[in-house]
């Protein structure tokens, strides 16, 4: 379990993070979305060892990241958003360094190196020397050697930036396997989208703040307590905004591009009424659909789009 | 249990085993090329008489040119190529990190020296009109091998500190000129001018018996408060001073003292550069 506790970094006057605490299960894959300059690199590195933060604490499976950072160390992988490859070795010889690096007994390596690189579809490249591969191939190749060891902790910062579609969908893919494997996955990235995907939980940060986290579905429900319909009729539909007026349900009613959107607090029930009622006093309902709100409509509603 | 470096084994073969594999024919031809230069070289040493003091000479100019192509860019090179994180990230220690990429450029070091030996070794035993003892000889070489440890302990802490490979490159090749050229040079003109045409010696030790311990642990344990320190711990100045001067003229333990020194400030400079990793890559 990652446990985070008002963790807070400054750099002179200025406070990249500011108190931050979440809390992440094993299997959980958390976005961490922000604007650039949120202060979500800040926080990663100071998870991933690198950063000492001003005050407060995080623990990943009970041992305290700040004070003993050698032990926390084996348990994390990290993919930074902008990393470097050694060059003039192999694929293979790469990861051969990393298992050599996170102490690895040497006749476990070619099996757990072929594992990853199975895992991360790169045994077609196995001999190919890392300079030579595809931006893709390297954020994967990044990623496989942040798996070498087995680490409970993922921190993955921007990983499918300046990735082409296919890539971007294969990381998705890649990271949405690492969460079924039991693996706790802190994703950072500004394109939502991307994100809403494969995580199951998320937190928002701004000017260092985080300003939400939680699950995806909970997050949406805490923002939009009414549900939102769309109802398409064949006719004219502003007869209808003036029928539904008075109905105790309807919050805020809207007319829209031929359609009349309605915030509806009504259940199932109370919804399926609704049309009959439609249906029996002679409105000609084409569709009645249910809009709910992605990440993108929640970062827009939580944040104010201001920068550390 | 021993542990592996991989960091070492990096940087001791892994450009070396890339340019055999990339270019095996090109490398080759180097080595076979390279090799008869030397053989043609050793001959000549043999038929010529060659000056060991010119061989040595020789040596320690390799020595400064080709030591710091191979540590200039140590350290920079993990912030050039975005690759300090994910080491850094490693449980690999402080030391496991900084000695490996210490010690497989010192093993270059050993390397060149040993190249170097061979052909200066020849030239000493051959040369009759020089007084230099075996142990003067091997004093030389402790000299030229102390030197390429302080350059490559040197190197690696330039290129933690100004992370550029460039910068650092450019700075350790400048230091060497400014150090062992144009300082001496400076002070010389300096005293020179000073001294109105009297003659300067030196070599701060007693004339009556330099080579008595006392005298020689007086001047070991004065020489780095004393101006001329500048010239006494420059290596080229050490060995010519070495292999062409009569023993008799100078400290005992001339040329292991220097390197000695040589050792001592290579030593600073490898705390200094674990330190720095200790603490920005908060090993």
């Amino acid at each position: 379990m990652l446990e985070v506790k008002s963790l807070r970094k400054e750099f002179g006057t200025l406070v990249a993070v500011k108190d931050i605490s979440f809390q992440l299960m094993p299997g959980d894959v958390f976005g961490f979305i922000g604007p650039n300059g949120a202060g979500k690199t800040t926080t990663i590195k100071m998870l991933a060892t690198l950063l000492e933060p001003t005050s407060g604490t995080a623990t990943l499976n009970g041992i305290d990241i700040v004070r003993y950072p050698e032990e926390v160390r084996p348990l994390l992988g990290y993919m930074p958003d902008f990393f470097g490859l050694y060059e003039g070795i192999t694929v293979t010889e790469y990861l051969e360094f990393f298992a050599a690096a996170y102490r690895i007994p040497k006749a476990q390596r070619a099996q757990i190196i072929e594992n990853v690189l199975e895992l991360t579809d790169l045994t077609v490249k196995k001999d190919a020397y890392v300079e030579t591969l595809s931006r893709g191939m390297q954020q994967r190749l990044c990623l496989a050697k942040s798996l070498v060891h087995d680490p409970l902790l993922l921190l993955l910062d921007e990983p499918a930036s300046g990735l082409d579609p296919r890539a971007r969908i294969e990381i998705k893919e890649l990271i949405r396997e690492l969460g079924a494997m039991g693996k706790i996955v802190l994703v950072s990235s500004h394109i939502l989208p991307e994100l809403a995907d494969f995580c199951n939980k998320i937190g928002i940060i701004e000017k260092g703040e985080l300003l939400v986290w939680g699950p995806v579905d909970a997050i949406i429900a805490q923002l939009q307590p009414a549900r939102v319909l769309q109802i398409r009729l064949l006719d004219n539909p502003e007869p209808l905004t003036t029928y539904l007026e008075d109905d105790p349900h309807i919050t805020h009613l809207a007319l829209q591009n031929g359609y009349v959107e309605v915030h509806f607090t009504g259940g199932l029930e109370e919804q399926a009424e609704l049309l009959a009622k439609l249906v029996r006093d002679g409105f000609r309902v084409v569709s009645l659909t249910e809009s709910s709100l992605d990440l993108e409509d929640v970062f827009m509603q939580i944040t104010r789009g201001e920068v550390s | 249990m021993r542990r592996e470096n991989p960091v070492f084994w990096y940087h001791l073969v892994g450009q070396s085993r890339y340019r055999w594999r990339k270019q095996r024919a090109l490398t080759l031809i180097s080595s076979v090329l390279i090799t008869l230069i030397y053989l043609y070289l050793l001959q000549q040493t043999i038929k010529y008489e060659i000056d060991p003091n010119f061989v040595q000479i020789l040596g320690l100019l390799l020595v400064c040119l080709f030591v710091p192509l191979g540590c200039y860019a140590l350290f920079s090179v993990e912030y050039e190529k975005a690759t300090w994180e994910s080491l850094a990230i490693t449980p690999l220690t402080v030391d496991e990190i900084v000695f490996g990429k210490w010690f497989s450029r010192v093993l270059g070091v050993l390397v060149l020296a040993l190249v170097i030996a061979p052909i200066s070794f020849i030239a000493w035993a051959q040369a009759t009109w020089i007084s230099a003892s075996l142990i003067d000889w091997l004093g030389s070489m402790w000299l030229l091998i102390s030197w390429g440890v302080l350059l490559v302990s040197m190197g690696m802490w330039i290129s933690l500190r100004v992370r550029h490979s460039i910068a650092s490159a450019s700075l350790l090749y400048g230091i060497q000129v400014f150090a062992l050229l144009f300082l001496p040079l400076l002070t010389m003109l300096l005293m020179e001018l000073a001294a109105r045409g009297v003659r300067i010696d030196m070599l701060p030790v007693e004339a009556s018996n330099p080579s008595s311990l006392d005298t020689a642990l007086r001047f070991w344990l004065t020489l780095p408060f004393d101006w001329r320190c500048l010239f006494i711990l420059n290596p080229f100045i050490a060995t010519e001073q070495l292999l062409t001067q009569r023993n008799e003229s100078l400290p005992l333990l001339y040329g292991w003292g220097q390197g000695f020194y040589y050792w001592l400030f290579s030593g600073l400079f490898y705390l200094l550069t674990r330190q720095g990793v200790r603490y920005h890559w908060r090993k």
